[in-house]
């Protein structure tokens, strides 16, 4: 079946290309980071078609089940990487960060759910798009944000422990780092804010109050909230650097749990993002 | 020296500093994070539930002591959201004089130092074979063409060109969308009825909202609510692939007066003003028919079961609901390894399993297809009409548009702010020696680094449009 072989021609690209970045880094050859991004290129075309399949298929925009969001988060994040790398080679070192997130996320969902879900009424909405597209355009960004902020840390502490820069010379100077990070941090949080508006005015519809305190709202909440919270840090304090780099990354996890981690965290929710045994 | 400064007016600094902002949304956070590690009462089925929750440890009660198992409506949790909108009120006032003057709506002529936008290690600067006096109309026209406006500074020569002018006022927009929020979610929760009513194919309903079903919350504003007629014509469940993928409901309605005949379905609720009934979830609504010994019919009746997606339910029947009979339902019959089961959801073979019991002892255990009989003490009983019925939650709450407002005015402040953030470039226009020398110095609102490539290119731009080079 063409689904699955594609979905494995991206797994064994996203890991190969993993290795690769992870030897390039860890051993500062810049050769490898280059095949690394010829390998992410094909992978991704094969990503667009699967993920322009599924739509077809269903047409509802993919979002029925793990594999389905995985899919649709990873491409977020890999076109984002792709769209940095054509337009400036040196702010691709995100993908050390974008691309084992994606590998990680479709084992996942290959695991847990690798054939087409029927939708369920509840799922038939005109809402599912914008709140999920939303939703994982917010995932992608934050990926890029914490990429950009491992690369900040990394970039660093090299200048700080040698003094000099060498093979992280081919990525932008920390300041541009610094604001590149900030940059998504601002898309993330706009579009996290779309996803929480849009996904309030679901409720309204699917189960009758905009806001009902579910888990999943309240994750979603807690994780804007903090975004935010860096947004002043940021703006109001004069955060800059390591810090907030570090912040950025841990941040991650919050947007992790409410999207992947709800039904491992807490019970009860009203959100179900997959196959429920 | 120390100085001795009233001890009032220090709090009132405190309270409308951006730090005590800092400090009111982190423990907001921390109190809605607690939330999901502490088990919230309202996430328990059942009342029964809770309290045997309750009873089973001293640190469960504690935690209700503390209201922390109703945290979001907490003593703690109200408070800190009180503070929260006190210091954004008070800071937002605090900042108006600025963001006007950022904005340049203050009236002020702005200042520019020719001085500090020479030596500034970032200006950039060019040569014009033109006198001064000829360039202010040009530079204007020249930002004007690209959407910068333009101010002329205090000190002759010197301009102030700025893109996104009024960014600074979505910090307005974006803040005081929370306040419309606060506002519309208060009406919202204290107009809001809330009740449910479960209401079978061909029934029809007539009352008042509380009185046609069951109260979940009654209002405490807006107390009075209105008449309400529904008939439910026709329900339909479809399935895909075992998934139960739409749900059609077919009525007449009368709310407050206005007619309708409306489909509803999931994700799309009747709504009639500030009345709203959404349909969530269907149940069964069998006739169940009931024989005496010598073949008369002595009962007949709907009964609404939650039987779908293998939920068990029971009812009761005889004079004096002596008969207790709980109910299983299989939409589509078969047995298993002896095991009695449902192929798919899709109601092909349906059969109910019925434990019929009198005052604890048990008269019947079996399942019967659709139209055969179970006995209990030489009467029968069948299921004959297979008819379905919709579990409704009726709504009423006024609130919305306020809500609405806040997310648009939110969402457009946000859009305002952070991405068509303000940049400005200082401009000096001065002569020197014969030749005339202008100088720009730009600054951007949080990527000053990334500007620099921006400020650099329209620099080179302004210079060829000054010395007239294509
Ligand atoms: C007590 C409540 C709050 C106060 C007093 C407050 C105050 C401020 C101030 C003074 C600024 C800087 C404005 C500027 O320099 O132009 C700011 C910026 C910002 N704040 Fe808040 N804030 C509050 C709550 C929040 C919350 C809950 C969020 C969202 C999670 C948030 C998100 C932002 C964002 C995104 C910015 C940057 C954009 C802008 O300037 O409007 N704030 N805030």
């Amino acid at each position: 079946m063409l689904d699955t072989a594609l979905i494995w021609f991206c797994i064994y690209c996203y890991a190969v290309a993993t290795i690769l970045l992870l030897t390039g880094f860890v051993f500062s050859k810049n050769k490898l980071l280059k095949i690394a991004g010829f390998l992410v290129l094909p992978a991704f075309l094969a990503h667009t078609t699967l993920f322009g399949m599924r739509w077809v298929r269903t047409g509802w925009f993919p979002a029925n089940g793990e594999l389905e969001n995985a899919l649709t988060a990873g491409w977020f994040a890999i076109a984002f990487t792709v769209y940095l790398f054509a337009r400036n080679r040196s702010t691709s070192g995100v993908a050390l960060f974008t691309v084992p997130a994606t590998l990680l996320l479709m084992g996942y969902g290959v695991m847990k759910a690798p054939s087409p879900l029927p939708m369920e009424a509840s799922l038939k909405s005109s809402w599912l798009l914008i709140h999920v597209l939303f939703a994982q355009l917010a995932f992608g960004s934050y990926l890029l944000v914490s990429g950009f902020g491992l690369l900040y840390v990394l970039k660093d502490r090299r200048i700080r422990s040698e003094n000099a820069i060498g093979f992280y010379g081919r990525f932008p100077a920390l300041e541009i780092i610094d604001e590149l990070m900030f940059k998504f941090v601002i898309y993330g949080f706009i579009a996290q804010a779309i996803m929480i508006v849009s996904g309030s005015i679901w409720a309204k519809e699917l189960w009758g109050s905009y806001w009902g305190w579910d888990p999943v709202e309240v994750w979603a909440l807690v994780s804007w909230l903090l975004y935010g919270l860096s947004i002043h840090l940021r703006v109001t304090l004069g955060w800059r650097g390591r810090r907030l780099a570090w912040l950025m990354i841990f941040l991650l996890s919050t947007v992790i749990i409410s999207y992947w981690g709800i039904n491992i965290v807490v019970e009860n929710s009203k959100h179900i993002f997959g196959v429920v045994s | 020296m120390r100085t001795n400064k009233p001890s009032g007016n220090s709090l009132y600094k405190f309270l409308k500093s951006i730090r005590f902002t800092t400090t009111v949304l982190s423990s907001l956070i921390v109190v809605y994070f607690l939330s999901l590690l502490v088990p919230q009462k309202m996430l328990f089925p059942t009342a029964a539930q809770y309290r045997a929750w309750l009873g089973e440890s001293p640190l469960h009660r504690l935690l209700d002591a503390l209201r922390l198992t109703e945290i979001y409506a907490s003593p703690l949790t109200m408070f800190l959201l009180g503070l929260f909108f006190l210091n954004l009120i008070l800071v937002a006032v605090d900042r108006i004089p600025v963001v006007l003057r950022r904005a340049y709506l203050n009236g002020e002529v702005p200042r520019v130092d020719p001085g500090l936008v020479k030596e500034s290690s970032s200006t950039i600067s060019f040569m014009v074979a033109a006198p001064a006096g000829s360039l202010a109309d040009r530079t204007g026209r020249f930002f004007r063409k690209r959407r910068w406006g333009v101010v002329t500074g205090r000190v002759a020569g010197t301009f102030v060109a700025v893109r996104n002018r009024l960014s600074p006022l979505g910090f307005f927009l974006f803040h005081g969308s929370f306040i419309l929020c606060l506002l519309g979610g208060l009406v919202l929760t204290y107009t809001r009825f809330t009740g449910k009513v479960a209401v079978a194919e061909g029934e029809t309903l007539q009352g008042r909202l509380d009185t046609v079903g069951a109260v979940v919350k009654s209002p405490l504003l807006f107390r009075k609510l209105p008449e309400m007629l529904l008939h439910v014509d026709r329900i339909e469940t479809r399935y895909e692939e075992g998934a139960a993928s739409d749900l059609i409901i077919d009525v007449d309605s009368v709310i407050g007066g206005v007619s309708r005949k409306e489909r509803i379905r999931v994700n799309e609720p009747l709504t009639q003003g500030a009345v709203s009934l959404v349909a969530q979830t269907v149940g069964l609504a069998p006739v169940v028919v009931v024989t005496a010994p010598d073949g008369r019919v002595v009962d007949t009746a709907v009964v609404k079961l939650n039987v779908l997606k293998g939920h068990g339910d029971s009812f009761a029947l005889g004079s004096r609901n002596q008969y207790h009979i709980t109910v299983r339902y299989f939409p589509d019959y078969a047995v298993y390894n002896g095991a009695e089961t449902s192929r798919s959801p899709e109601p092909r073979n349906p059969a109910f399993h019925l434990v019929i019991e009198k005052e604890g002892a048990q008269l019947y255990d079996g399942t019967v297809r659709l139209g055969e009989e179970a006995a209990m003490e030489g009467f029968r009983v069948a299921f004959k009409e297979l008819h379905y019925c919709a579990n409704f939650q009726i709504i009423r709450e006024y609130g919305q548009w306020p809500l609405i407002a806040g997310f648009l005015l939110g969402s457009l402040g946000l859009i305002m702010r952070l991405i068509f953030y303000q940049k400005r470039v200082q401009l000096v226009v001065e002569e020197r020696e014969g030749a005339t020398m202008v100088y720009l110095l730009g600054q951007a609102e949080y990527f000053p680094h990334s500007f620099a490539g921006e400020i650099a290119a329209l620099a080179a731009d302004l210079q060829h449009e000054l010395n007239g080079e294509k």
